[in-house]
């Protein structure tokens, strides 16, 4: 068990191309006990970072401290950590067995002293009758466990894990998050996990790194990251159904902030008096969640649209709705609302909502719907 | 009205009977040991023709005392056995071969191995470098053993010149490759054989090295895995069955070699090193006795086959890594 410190880590790779920057000064910390995911879409450095954290990859700059420990610059067996690959990377060839004991076989364990550990980090992930079959003869979800058993194995100081669900089918990865998070409880050991699956990102972490271009874009809690993200990046990737972004004005930015999206103005209350702030244009964020749709035709009471696209998930029902600009907004509403295609409906924020600066996407001020509805 | 109906009529009757016809057909053709039979006959009569048919005229040959000359084949049993086996020349060609057809086929294998696992590194000038390991194997064998011949010339070959321009040797002394010693002669031939087919079974070998997940490496370094670890834990058990393979093959192929052989030495100018598949065309095209030639491949065929046969008992090399 151990602190792991990321200091401003950079990679830098040679391609025919050119130079590619895969990671891009990136800096956290893990702190003893703590689950951080990683989590990014395609190309966005999560796995590079980790690949860097287990030695696999030499840093072009920065440092990677683990207990304390300078080890940016050590073979990965030194390191006291423990990798599960995307692949599960079992050995074909050998027993589940020697595959759960080989860390400790290159490590000159004799074969009497490692046959008891080995039955022991099986019997952890509940595999103790397949100690004696091949990879190939295990189910998908078993050989999930086996190879989690070969990193309990070796008793790390960090386990890495490289998308470990991400080639199972959802029953069975929902089944592998829980033992991933058994594990983690049992042991206490500091777990990064790399994923580009935001829903298991917010299941799983106790903090979350959201990672774009080789940069973290945001580090914090999984509530944090929901309720309140840095910029539209973050606000979009996270989320079931992402953000609802339209352009809006800032018509007064004074004491009671006041936004308008065409004629519609929905009233925000803003928790803290942002200093940035001032009128012109903005970007508006809100949830699909958190968006109602009204089928009045009231002037002003919504942003107008028709509706394009309904998608029924049990009880739940995701709208799609043109507004008549470039990109369409979602709503999350009662699938057992009457509502069919073409219906003409108005498009209001409930509850929170976010103010991007229309340039960089940072967030300008998070905001919260006045109780007080429009009549 | 009533003329088209009937020949509506027939149009329909004749289209049945064409579609019953058809039907039998596939039902003809759709039982299995009809088809078996249509499918496997044309393979085996191509067979028949060109290796059973062969085998046998050969081992009735060896039967039968035949001058190359004469038409007449005349039968003396086992007579050219006999003869044989009485030979120095026989049993000491029987030594060289299986010198030559051991050495070449163990060192073929770990050497081409040796050269899959390089060519399987990213390193600079591969690009150049590849096709240059390559080449040898390209090169038909007699334009290859021509070229062998040249280089091993004892007064001027190239292998010489550079041995004295390096100063290894003096010009006074150079070396005999192929025309002294049998073993020098030996060593030198096993040599220029790895040469040229060290690159088959590298070729082999690469390609299931290619097949080998890069994940299975990396999770042996992170669990702290030599180098040489890595190559017994994971590599070998990959290629193990190629090898097997090629071993087999290169074995028998090496051990019946006569091309590279014969032109590489001219000829086999010292009679001193001879292997049987030199000795059978000696018999059969310098002494002109056919049968007892035959008698000689025969014997290199029933040796061939028997090892053949234990070698798939024992080495199972259909076993196939079983990669999930």
């Amino acid at each position: 068990m151990a602190h792991l410190e990321i200091d401003n880590l950079e990679k830098v790779f040679d391609t025919p191309d050119g130079e590619e920057v895969a990671v891009d000064g990136v800096s956290f910390e893990a702190e003893d006990g703590e689950f951080v995911t990683l989590v990014g879409p395609s190309g966005c450095g999560k796995t590079t970072t980790l690949r860097c954290i287990a030695g696999l990859e030499t840093p072009t700059s920065g440092h990677i401290l683990l207990g304390g420990r300078e080890v940016t610059e050590l073979p990965p067996n030194k390191r006291d950590i423990s990798l599960m690959f995307q692949s599960i990377a079992l050995y074909p060839h050998m027993t589940v067995r020697e595959n759960i004991a080989y860390p400790l076989k290159v490590d000159g364990v004799s074969k009497a002293d490692r046959t008891e550990p080995a039955a022991e980090a099986a019997r952890t992930m509940q595999i103790e009758e397949m100690l004696d079959k091949m990879p190939g003869d295990l189910s998908g979800g078993q050989q999930q466990r086996a190879a989690l058993a070969r990193t309990v194995v070796q008793d790390p100081g960090v386990f890495l894990m490289d998308e470990p669900l991400s080639d199972l089918d959802a029953k069975l990865k929902a089944e592998t998050r829980k033992e991933i998070q058994r594990i983690h409880e049992e042991l206490g050991t500091p777990v990064v996990y790399v994923t580009h699956d935001q829903e298991e990102a917010m299941t799983m972490s106790d903090s979350i790194a959201v990672m774009n271009d080789g940069q973290i874009e945001q580090f914090g809690s999984p509530n944090e990251i929901f309720y309140r993200p840095n910029n539209l990046f973050v606000g979009q990737f996270i989320g079931q159904h992402g953000m609802n972004v339209v352009d809006a004005e800032v018509v007064d930015a004074g004491q009671g902030v006041s936004v308008a999206v065409d004629d519609y103005r929905p009233e925000l209350r803003i928790e803290e008096k942002p200093r940035r702030l001032s009128t012109g244009p903005v970007k508006l964020g809100f949830r699909p969640e958190n968006t109602v749709l009204e089928t009045g035709d009231e002037h002003g009471a919504g942003i107008p649209g028709t509706v394009r696209l309904i998608e029924t998930f049990g009880e739940e029902a995701v709208v799609t709705v043109d507004v008549g600009r470039p990109e369409s907004l979602l709503a999350v509403i009662d699938s057992n609302r009457p509502l069919s295609k073409g219906a003409k409906v108005q498009v209001r924020i409930d509850r929170n909502a976010h103010i991007f600066d229309s340039e960089t996407g940072d967030v300008l001020a998070h905001a919260e719907q006045s109780q007080k509805q429009p009549a | 009205m009533a003329s088209s109906t009937r020949d509506g009529v027939e149009t329909v009757a004749s289209k049945v009977v064409g579609q019953s016809r058809r039907e039998s057909l596939e039902e003809f053709l759709s039982d299995r040991k009809i088809m078996a039979f249509i499918t496997v006959v044309p393979a085996t009569l191509m067979f028949a023709l060109i290796v059973a048919a062969p085998i046998v005229w050969s081992v009735v040959a060896s039967l039968h005392s035949i001058n190359a000359l004469s038409p007449a084949w005349e039968f003396v049993g086992l007579g050219n056995y006999v003869e044989l086996i009485g030979e120095t020349r026989f049993w000491e060609s029987f030594g060289y071969n299986l010198v030559w057809a051991f050495s070449t086929s163990v060192l073929n294998t770990v050497l081409g191995t040796a050269v899959a696992l390089l060519l399987n590194q990213n390193f600079r000038f591969k690009r150049i470098l590849t096709p240059v390991m390559l080449f040898p194997y390209l090169v038909p064998s007699a334009f290859f053993g021509y070229i062998v011949m040249w280089i091993t010339t004892q007064q001027w070959g190239l292998l010489n010149q550079l041995l004295i321009a390096s100063g290894l040797i003096t010009s006074e002394n150079v070396v005999a490759w192929f025309t002294g010693d049998p073993w020098t002669a030996m060593a030198t031939l096993v040599g220029v054989h790895n040469w040229k087919f060290s690159i088959f079974v590298a070729i082999l070998v690469y390609a299931k090295l290619q097949g080998i997940p890069d994940d299975l490496y990396e999770a042996a370094i992170m669990s702290g895995a030599t180098k040489y670890q890595q190559f017994r834990d994971i590599t070998l058990p990959y290629i193990k069955n190629v090898l097997f393979i090629t071993v087999l093959l290169r074995g028998l192929w090496n051990f019946n070699m006569f091309d590279l052989i014969w032109v590489a030495t001219n000829g086999n100018p010292i009679d001193s090193l001879i292997t049987l598949p030199v000795y059978a065309y000696k018999i059969g095209f310098q002494f002109q006795e056919l049968g007892k030639s035959n008698a000689v491949a025969t014997t290199l065929f029933v040796v061939l086959s028997v090892v053949g046969i234990i070698y798939f008992k024992t080495a199972k090399p259909s076993q196939e890594v079983r990669v999930e």
